[in-house]
């Protein structure tokens, strides 16, 4: 997929400014919960006005995608979670053999992190910095 | 030139995307929802910043020497609005097909740019609980101003004790307590030590009746 930078900037400004995806879920969970603070608001007016427009099944998907996006948010923030434990476990596993060993920290360290990468393999996440990186390749 | 850039995002997301944009591209999507996101923001911003200076005006009218309005509403606040209302223009520009190429440079040395992000924590009004905490933040300044000019009238002065006191009726303890509306004990122990040093000065005089004290001006 491809996204113009444009739009990336805006969202590394609208959000913390660290990962995509994590900017991406906040705009949508505010959307979302906007739109169906309105069409609650519209559904009232509409019992009021002795409307027949039936909005209940809008609210109801809308609704929907609203928990799919918070349970996406939670994913999201559990596998940042996991990701921290893993590199502050392996470092702290790295200061052990490097005082035992006396191997070179660096190169444990280096070793530990590529292992606890790897086992996150299955996550994917995306920061800006990637974007960055990829950006300046591209105006070379 | 064609600036855009290769995104691995996870497909949950791209879906939840395109059934909230009712579009096929996501781009035109994303574009709406940002429009969408900034109109939230900026009419949250707005209600805000009108309510510090309803704020501000109620407060300044209890004293208007202590309230500095040049720093009302936050700076913070009318930056964010201008940044929010900066991209809304860009948005629709970026619509229309009519970003320059001075346009896109500028984003690009601002995406580059790792401090601009941190500039301006948009997420301060990201949070709800976190503008609650802010507008919570201003009651509580002006509450501790309205308290610090409710000590100064409570202020204990020689003259304010003199005026309190009559020269024809008795007073004791409490009706002066009542009087000079001291709320705390230690200021009424200061007043029983202000006495007794202007007895000795010869401005009030003491009786003493059924056990307590009884002062008043010496004529």
């Amino acid at each position: 997929m491809k996204l113009d930078v444009f739009l990336l900037d805006c969202l590394k400004h609208l959000g913390f400014g660290t990962y995509l995806e994590e900017d991406l879920l906040n705009v949508l969970i505010e959307v979302l919960k906007n739109r169906i603070s309105n069409l609650k608001i519209l559904e009232l007016k509409n019992k009021n006005q002795n409307k027949k427009e039936d909005i209940s099944p809008k609210i109801k998907t809308t609704q929907e995608l609203f928990k799919n996006t918070i349970q996406k948010k939670k994913e999201f923030k559990e596998f940042r979670d996991k990701k921290k434990r893993y590199i502050e476990q392996s470092n702290n596993l790295a200061k052990i053999v490097f005082f035992g060993l006396k191997i070179p920290e660096k190169e444990i360290q280096e070793k530990l992190i590529d292992i606890s990468n790897s086992s996150l393999a299955n996550y994917k996440y995306n920061t800006y910095n990637a974007f960055r990186e990829k950006l300046k390749e591209k105006m070379k | 030139m064609d600036l855009s850039i290769d995104i691995d995002l996870n497909p949950d997301l791209k879906e939840i995307l395109n059934n909230i944009g009712e579009s096929d591209n996501v781009t035109e999507n994303l574009t709406v929802i940002l429009k969408e996101f900034i109109f939230i923001k900026l009419e949250k911003i707005n209600k805000i910043i009108l309510e510090i200076q309803e704020e501000n005006l109620r407060s300044a009218n209890i004293s208007k020497e202590l309230m500095d309005l040049s720093n009302y509403p936050n700076e913070k606040l009318l930056l964010i609005q201008e940044k929010l209302l900066k991209t809304l223009e860009k948005l629709k520009k970026f619509e229309k097909q009519e970003l320059t190429e001075e346009d896109y440079l500028e984003i690009i040395e601002n995406f580059e740019n790792e401090s601009e992000a941190d500039d301006i924590d948009l997420f301060d009004i990201h949070n709800e609980d976190k503008a609650q905490q802010y507008k919570d933040m201003k009651k509580l300044e002006s509450k501790s101003i309205q308290i610090y000019n409710r000590k100064k009238i409570a202020e204990l002065t020689t003259n304010r004790i003199l005026e309190a006191l009559n020269s024809s009726e008795l007073l004791n303890m409490k009706d002066l307590i009542f009087k000079l509306k001291i709320r705390d004990m230690l200021d009424a122990r200061f007043i029983q030590v202000k006495l007794k040093e202007l007895e000795r000065k010869g401005l009030v005089e003491s009786k003493i009746k059924m056990g307590k004290k009884y002062w008043r001006k010496t004529k």
